[in-house]
């Protein structure tokens, strides 16, 4: 089942390219490798973008990786 | 083999006896072809016995990633696919060229990778329509009923309803209702949005292969994560700090206020390839009119503004509606586009009649000609089915050559119309673009740091200024290929360089970053920094482990680029097939009436070109290759220089 929201991040579908960057940094850092499907953010744009249950409480780090404006720290730090 | 960057698998699927079985990737051929089209040609080396008809079962189609495919690595979204190519690639004999084309995927190649696989060949001919399911838990084919018949967009929904992921998409290879009709032109799409293969649509056709899917969970390793992330990192840094870095390409590029304006007011969302920081590929949708809803998704909006002049078009919404169709019968935009031109400019000097059009009267700017048109293609009705069979049966039924009809035809070398006219965009007898086009395999072009339009002198005549090179630019970005200080003085004086000798180098730095699975144009509004052999071969080890020195990893380039040659000897291609095209050799006598004024075919620097330049340009390029000048064939001492000896 995924969270829909994260309170330190911010989701904007509708600037998601599907460039996949969030799931690779996700993923090389979680499970050590780079896999998408193992990721703890979830990206069915322009529906969705959201956060497996198993994601890291306070942990941001997919959003150092979008340079699309797609996911962002809330408060934009 | 411990594998790293490569998930060590090659999957091997045969559609008639349904025969799937898996070989482990060899590390010889690893360390000679790197991946990618290196190791598809190797393969199709053994597999494709040469004469094959192109269309038979037993036409391989070899697909695939490379090492850093799936990676954090910028622009590393590139799927490749080797095969011998459905088109008639020359007017004297019957014979068809053995090339690639290299698309960007979003979730199709990691998606593959991520199943367990770096490459997948496939031969044979299902009994019935199937689709070809490759996962980390099974490869199965499966049977096609819900989706042929159906167009690129629709089946493309079918099936990510149907092979849901658990964060996202799976990934997906599809063709059209013309590539089902076995349509020469037609085109098969990837992750319904990038074209893996101009030409390639009839073979999958052929095969009764409607689609590939992908997904998987394997995970692709990382040999040294830390070196690996310290590299990226440094590389992202310069990337974003670049003054000309934008994530999306900006409206002021297109061409004029009223185009980008229209960019603005029409563009949906904008989709990138795995792991691209430069994302291209735009959703234009039409927001009124006749056709309003239709939506065009796919390549850069420039083109919709060459087409609509092309064909007379006045209105935004009738070139959309155009491109959309095209998309979704999965036919080859750039092609049809052309011979569509080409066939009502021939109606109208009564080359082609009303009967051959079955009463479809071909008027330029009238939209619904067109739709008609494309229908009768896609259907292979009346005119419609000779215009699928490619550009040389046309000309042959016309008895007009289109390839040196010098108003209206286009450049066609070896079958396929090229990218782009040299004719047109001033500065493209370059090494990377017009000159290209006319020695590879097919009538292909390369951008990336190999792109370069030319310097500062001809500003006003250029679409994107922010793109144009300096001619110290040119020899900065060779240096980065690896390019020795020998081969440097033979590529340039103080004020010039020798478009031949060039065109070598460009072209195997541009088959290495295929064979690494990068795109050739990656953050194209700048210098593409990703464009670093000596960057590209430190990434390469720490991803796979592998030790390469990086003047070592340019001849990987080479290598492939001899080994296709020779899969096209094989097929009885040679120096004569490299053959400028017709048109291109009057413009440099009869001048192409422009609105910017006459146009003759001028050389990177803008020097009017003869046609003893353009002979003494290609001696330099086999020279410079180490080819028999006058064959074009790869020598025997080149090929054991290559460590090809096996192929001698």
């Amino acid at each position: 089942m995924n969270i829909m929201e994260k309170s330190n991040i911010v989701v904007s579908p509708e600037k998601c390219t599907e460039c996949m960057c969030c799931q690779l940094i996700c993923s090389l850092t979680y499970t050590g490798s780079f896999n998408p499907e193992e990721a703890r953010i979830v990206i069915n744009p322009p529906e969705e973008i959201s956060f497996t249950e198993d994601c890291v409480e306070g942990c941001a780090l997919c959003t150092r990786y979008c340079v699309y404006g797609a996911i962002a720290r809330a408060g934009g730090t | 083999m411990e594998c790293y960057g490569y998930m060590g698998k090659t999957l091997f699927v045969d559609l008639s006896s349904g025969d799937i079985r898996e070989e482990p990737l060899d590390a010889n051929l690893v360390k000679k072809f790197v991946g990618g089209p290196g190791i598809g040609y190797r393969i199709l080396f053994d597999m494709l016995k040469p004469g094959t008809d192109p269309l038979s079962p037993e036409n391989p189609i070899v697909v695939g990633t490379g090492p850093l495919l799936g990676t954090l690595t910028p622009g590393a979204g590139k799927c490749y696919l080797a095969m011998k190519y459905p088109i008639p690639a020359s007017k004297r004999q019957k014979k068809y060229f053995v090339s690639i084309a290299m698309g960007g995927s979003r979730r199709f190649g990691v998606m593959l990778k991520n199943a367990g696989y770096d490459h997948l060949v496939i031969t044979g001919r299902a009994e019935k329509p199937s689709y070809l399911l490759v996962t980390d838990e099974e490869v199965r084919i499966c049977d096609a009923k819900d989706i042929w018949g159906k167009d690129v967009h629709e089946t493309n929904n079918i099936l990510l309803k149907k092979h849901r992921g658990k964060t996202g998409k799976c990934g997906t290879w599809t063709i059209g209702q013309a590539g089902e009709n076995l349509v020469r032109i037609s085109q098969a799409t990837l992750d319904n949005l990038n074209s893996l293969g101009r030409h390639v649509g009839a073979s999958l056709g052929s095969k009764n292969l409607k689609a590939v899917v992908t997904l998987g969970r394997k995970g692709i390793r990382v040999k040294d994560k830390k070196r690996f992330m310290k590299l990226y990192k440094k590389k992202l840094k310069e990337i974003l700090d670049h003054p000309r870095y934008q994530p999306l390409p900006p409206a002021t590029i297109l061409g004029g206020e009223a185009t980008g304006q229209l960019y603005e007011r029409t563009r949906g969302s904008i989709k990138a390839c795995t792991g691209c920081l430069g994302a291209c590929r735009a959703t234009l949708e039409v927001k009124e009119g006749r056709f309003k809803g239709a939506t065009y998704q796919g390549g850069d909006f420039t083109i919709s503004v060459d087409y609509a002049r092309r064909l007379r078009i006045k209105e935004y919404g009738d070139m959309y509606k155009l491109m959309d169709l095209m998309n979704r019968y999965g036919l080859c935009m750039l092609t049809t586009i052309r011979m569509m031109y080409f066939v009502t400019r021939m109606y109208e000097q009564g080359v082609v009649t009303k009967e051959d059009t079955g009463g479809l009267e071909l008027k330029l700017g009238d939209v619904d000609t067109y739709i008609a048109l494309i229908e009768k293609i896609v259907k292979r009705e009346d005119i419609g089915a000779v215009m699928a069979e490619g550009w040389y049966p046309l000309s042959e039924e016309l008895c007009v050559d289109a390839s040196a009809e010098f108003r209206y035809g286009c450049s066609i070398v070896k079958g396929v119309d090229t990218l782009i006219d040299a004719r047109l965009w001033k500065s493209h007898f370059s090494p990377a673009m017009g000159f290209t086009n006319v020695v590879h395999s097919k009538g292909k072009h390369v951008h990336g740091a190999t792109y370069w339009p030319r310097g500062p002198d001809l500003l006003k005549d250029t679409y994107w200024p922010e793109m144009l090179q300096s001619l110290g630019d040119i020899k900065r970005d060779t240096l980065r290929m690896g390019v020795t200080e020998e081969e440097m003085n033979r590529i340039f004086t103080e004020n010039s360089f020798n478009t031949g000798r060039l065109a070598k180098y460009t072209q195997d730095a541009e088959y290495l970053y295929n064979a690494l699975g990068l795109c050739d144009c990656v953050v194209h509004w700048e210098c593409d920094p990703t464009r670093n052999v000596p960057w590209l071969a430190e990434l390469y080890t720490a991803t796979t482990g592998i030790e390469v020195e990086p003047r070592e990893f340019l001849r990987v380039g080479e290598r492939i680029w001899n080994l296709e040659r020779l899969l096209n000897v094989r097929e009885g291609f040679t120096r004569e097939d490299d053959e400028v095209p017709a048109v291109w050799l009057q413009n440099t006598e009869i001048p192409l009436k422009l609105r910017s004024g006459d146009s003759y075919l001028v050389d990177w620097f803008g020097n009017r070109l003869t046609k003893e330049d353009i002979k003494r340009m290609l001696d330099d390029y086999y020279q410079e290759r180490g080819w028999d000048v006058e064959k074009g064939v790869p020598t025997r001492e080149k090929l054991i220089e290559l460590e090809l000896e096996e192929f001698t």
